[in-house]
């Protein structure tokens, strides 16, 4: 530990007159810290005193940056000397919506630069949201010759070519995750990319990828990467080339099929069926899209020990869902799509007494349909039979206070409670009022609380509630709800905890943003979109708050003194230098 | 050469519409298929293009007649998106036209072709994203989805939730790898219901092009009825025809139908748009040029 003894002649001549915790021999204490992995508790070690801000910069490995602009490349770089493994993330969350401007900023280039200064040794390389060019990757290749893990998710701004270069000379690669990305896909040769002798791979996802793979090189891949344990295929792989693939991965812990709906023959079937049959390890199985009713009796023996099943992209009926999930007594997590409806969602409730996550996603979002999908009778029916449940994520054309209240009663453990009515401003379908009190039964129930999205017709009274019960929030999504002011001045007076706030097309204007002065730098960031803050009221801000950088984005034609996009969020490396003609900083 | 479409390669795509006063939308506003109305309306839709270094080649988005949600503004084209051309297949920039739908002004609540309220109107909204959208309209729909549902705006709505913003996801629904019938969308400008058309069924352009003919011009008396602006059919069909058909491709990109040869044409074409010719003027020179060097062109 060569580092740590010139820091300890030079930081810290003092250590054994100090009193009692820093009598430690520094490298006792390093070695301590090193177990510690939560930044959180990292955070606070380092507050302790000087030796341990010390001992802790010196012996962080990781580094989780929640905003990339909340920091800069070269701060980290000088505060933590010794990282091998950086989480990033970039765009406010909306960004996924399309509300942010494409060019908005995040690139990751300027820090790659200086990673390849700093850290030569990084391994590792976990990426949200962020813009990420094929020449950054190219870059990434070359100048980090232990770099194993890379993960990228909700990014874009590359192509494949990108994932080629990463393939053609990341020596070492353990990991490729690839994700949800906007990605330029010209096609599946970059797999082909990977040299005959490297094995190390373990980690492979490119199930978002739309291309054909070149499927030879798939499979000579996985043949000679023994240790591989998650692979994630895309559509394009069909039935059969998934058979293959299996025979050549028998250790495989988490499966993302292709598409499941090949035509088979009998025989072929029964040999899906058997090599499936092996997979008494699995615990997590994703893909499986279109999938054929007819063929998903060929995973039940591969569900034994499922923890985590996703088939949101698979558009099952009831029945068939509830016939699969027989087979899953130990699933912890759950993601279907609406098409299983109300029927299938008491199917859960009946054979999931483990479901701790549940996220339903609409099949068709833009349906006319008014009865579609899933209703509040579903969410009740799980609510009964899973008790442990305290994540999710539900999309509904009608829900009421009644059944929300019940929910929260069956679960009183939500840490993450996503409501999306998904016509905005909903009522109760059936007393006609607002959803006020459905929420306010979450926030009293589900002291644990940490995560809120809220929707359907909401007044201030919902988020009085929230201000006053919600004392573990961190964040709050909140889209066409509210009725003045005060509402969001209750959530910015209360919720302590309170990290993250966005909002969207509700009626919370200068009063309310300034009402929050003090409260946003402890936390991460604010958005306001489509609300009535003003231009005068964002300077304000960014005048009464210098550690506060107040971005606001202008959309064409509209009033120059409305403030269409307010995005806040605290910083100490000043306000960003990237920002687009269309980003004012304040 | 009688009847017949007019192979054009056009520019500016559009999807679905819905007029907007306010716009909450920074990149993309709707432009309505369903506009029979005249181009000269005072209510102009934009398709805003948000591309990489500037905020795209938009179109107007004039907060202008508030109540007159009826009328359709003007389609805009290829001219009015130079960009468009010029940053087609850049790293990082997008080529194709998102659209998903516009803010809905409070009191709003219906909009040209009686489409659904609520829902697939406002930008971003549900929260659903991008990847998962273009996964979902991906997908092979179950029978009770299509057919019975195809009203201009919901499939442009699909349509336009389909096309990311970032560097597209290459929807190829005509052949996929399966071999599955190539039923493509076809759409024609003043004709709110969409109809489809098997590509697969045809071997060549000319075939193709009298299907679509069968299709559109011969039942678009009764439908053109009410809207005054259509054009009898009995001129759409002259040479210098009023429509012409276009297609998208694989990255989002619309194109001429008819420059290249017929089974690359198949692979790469996602859906087709029979477009008004007054709407791509910028073209019209090529357009006869190309247009005959087509027609002799042994398929």
């Amino acid at each position: 530990m060569e580092s740590s003894e010139l820091k300890r002649s030079k930081d810290s001549p003092n250590s054994d007159e100090s009193a009692g915790l820093s009598s430690f021999p520094d490298e006792v204490l390093e070695r301590v810290l090193s177990l510690l992995k939560s930044h959180r508790d990292r955070s606070f070690v380092s507050l302790v005193c000087k030796d341990w801000y010390n001992a802790e910069r010196w012996s962080r490995t990781h580094v989780f940056i929640g905003n990339c602009y909340s920091v800069s490349p070269e701060i980290v770089a000088r505060r933590f000397p010794n990282i091998r493994s950086v989480t990033l993330k970039g765009k406010p969350r909306f960004s996924d919506f399309n509300l942010v401007p494409q060019n908005w900023g995040a690139d990751i280039h300027a820090w790659l630069v200086v990673f390849a200064a700093k850290y030569p040794f990084l391994e590792e390389l976990r990426l949200k949201r962020m813009a990420i060019s094929d020449e950054s990757l190219a870059l990434l290749a070359v100048a980090f010759p232990n770099f194993k893990a890379l993960s990228l998710l909700s990014c874009d701004g590359f192509s494949t070519n990108g994932l080629a270069a990463i393939a053609t000379n990341c020596k070492n690669l353990t990991e490729l995750d690839i994700q949800e990305n906007g990605i330029d896909d010209k096609g599946g040769s970059w797999l082909g990319c990977f040299p005959e002798s490297f094995t190390s791979l373990e980690v492979l996802n490119f199930a978002n990828l739309t291309s054909d793979i070149n499927f030879d090189a798939l499979e000579r891949l996985v043949g000679r990467c023994k240790s591989m344990r998650v692979l994630k295929l895309n559509r394009s792989i069909s039935l059969e080339q998934l058979q293959r693939l299996l025979v050549n991965a028998p250790q495989l812990a988490e499966l993302g099929t292709g598409s499941f709906s090949q035509e088979l023959t009998f025989r072929q079937y029964k040999e899906l069926e058997c090599t499936l049959s092996n997979r008494k390890n699995m615990h997590t199985l994703s893909g499986l899209w279109e999938a054929k009713g007819i063929y998903l009796p060929a995973l039940y023996p591969a569900c034994t020990n499922l923890t985590f099943l996703n088939l949101s992209y698979a558009a099952l009926q009831s029945s068939e869902l509830a016939k699969l999930l027989a087979h899953c007594p130990r699933l912890k997590r759950l993601w279907v799509l609406d098409t299983v409806q109300d029927k299938g969602l008491e199917a859960i409730g009946l054979n999931c007494p483990l479901l701790e996550e549940l996220r339903v996603f609409p099949d068709d979002p833009f349906g006319e349909e008014i009865v579609h999908g899933v209703t509040e009778a579903g969410f009740v029916a799980v609510s009964y039979g899973c008790p442990r449940l305290h994540y999710v994520l539900y999309f509904c054309q009608q829900m009421t206070n009644a059944a929300v209240a019940t929910v929260v009663q069956n679960c009183p453990d939500f840490t993450h409670f996503r409501l999306c009515i998904m016509n905005p401003g909903q009522p109760d379908y059936l007393t006609n009022e607002p959803m006020d009190e459905a929420f306010g039964a979450v926030v009293k129930t589900c002291t644990k609380l940490q995560r809120l999205s809220v929707s359907g017709l909401l007044t201030d009274l919902t988020f009085e509630y929230i201000g006053r019960y919600a004392k573990n929030l961190e964040t709050l999504s909140v889209a066409f709800a509210g009725s003045s002011d005060w509402g969001m001045q209750c959530v910015l007076g209360g919720c302590p905890k309170l990290r993250k706030l966005e909002i969207r097309d509700c009626p919370f204007g200068n009063a309310a943003l300034l009402s929050g002065l003090e409260k946003y730098e402890s936390m991460r960031s604010l958005w306001m979109s489509a609300c009535k803050v003003t231009m005068n009221g964002c300077r304000l801000l960014a005048r009464e708050m210098p550690r506060l950088n107040v971005e606001v984005m202008k959309e064409d034609g509209s009033d120059d003194s409305q403030a269409d996009k307010v995005y806040v969020y605290r910083s100490i490396a000043g306000p960003r230098r990237d920002a687009p003609p269309s980003v004012l900083t304040l | 050469m009688e009847g017949g479409l007019i192979l054009l390669g056009g520019g500016g795509g559009g999807s679905s519409g819905v007029s907007t006063k306010e716009s909450a939308v920074s990149k993309v506003e709707v432009v309505s298929e369903a506009s029979s109305y005249p181009a000269e309306s005072e209510l102009e839709l934009g398709l805003g293009l948000s591309l990489g270094g500037s905020g795209g080649a938009t179109g107007k988005t004039k907060p202008a007649c508030s109540s007159s949600w009826g009328e359709c503004g003007r389609i805009l084209t290829a001219k009015d998106f130079p960009s468009v051309v010029s940053h087609k297949a850049n790293n990082g920039v997008p080529s194709s036209i998102a659209v998903s739908g516009t803010k809905r002004a409070a009191e709003s609540v219906s909009h040209e072709g009686g489409s659904p309220t609520g829902v697939g109107h406002v930008v971003g909204w549900p929260p659903i994203r991008a990847y998962r959208m273009n996964s979902l309209v991906n997908q092979a729909k179950a029978p009770r989805a299509e057919e019975d549902k195809e009203i201009c705006e919901k499939d442009k709505l699909k349509d336009a939730s389909k096309k990311k913003l970032y560097n597209g996801n290459k929807i190829s629904s005509a052949v996929n790898e399966k071999g599955h019938l190539g039923f493509v969308k076809v759409n024609m400008d003043g004709i709110p219901i969409g109809r489809k058309v098997d590509l697969n069924a045809h071997s060549c352009y000319e075939s193709l092009a009298q299907a679509l003919e069968d299709m559109f011009l011969r039942s678009a008396n009764s439908v053109g009825a009410e809207k005054e602006q259509v054009t009898k059919p009995s001129k759409l069909l002259d040479e210098s025809s009023e429509f012409v058909l276009t297609y998208e491709d694989k990255e989002g990109d619309w194109m001429l139908v008819g420059d290249v040869p017929w089974r690359m044409f198949l692979s790469s074409v996602r859906r087709l748009r029979i477009m008004r010719t007054s709407e791509a003027n910028g073209l019209a020179p090529r357009f006869h040029e190309s247009n005959e060097r087509q027609r002799s062109k042994p398929i």
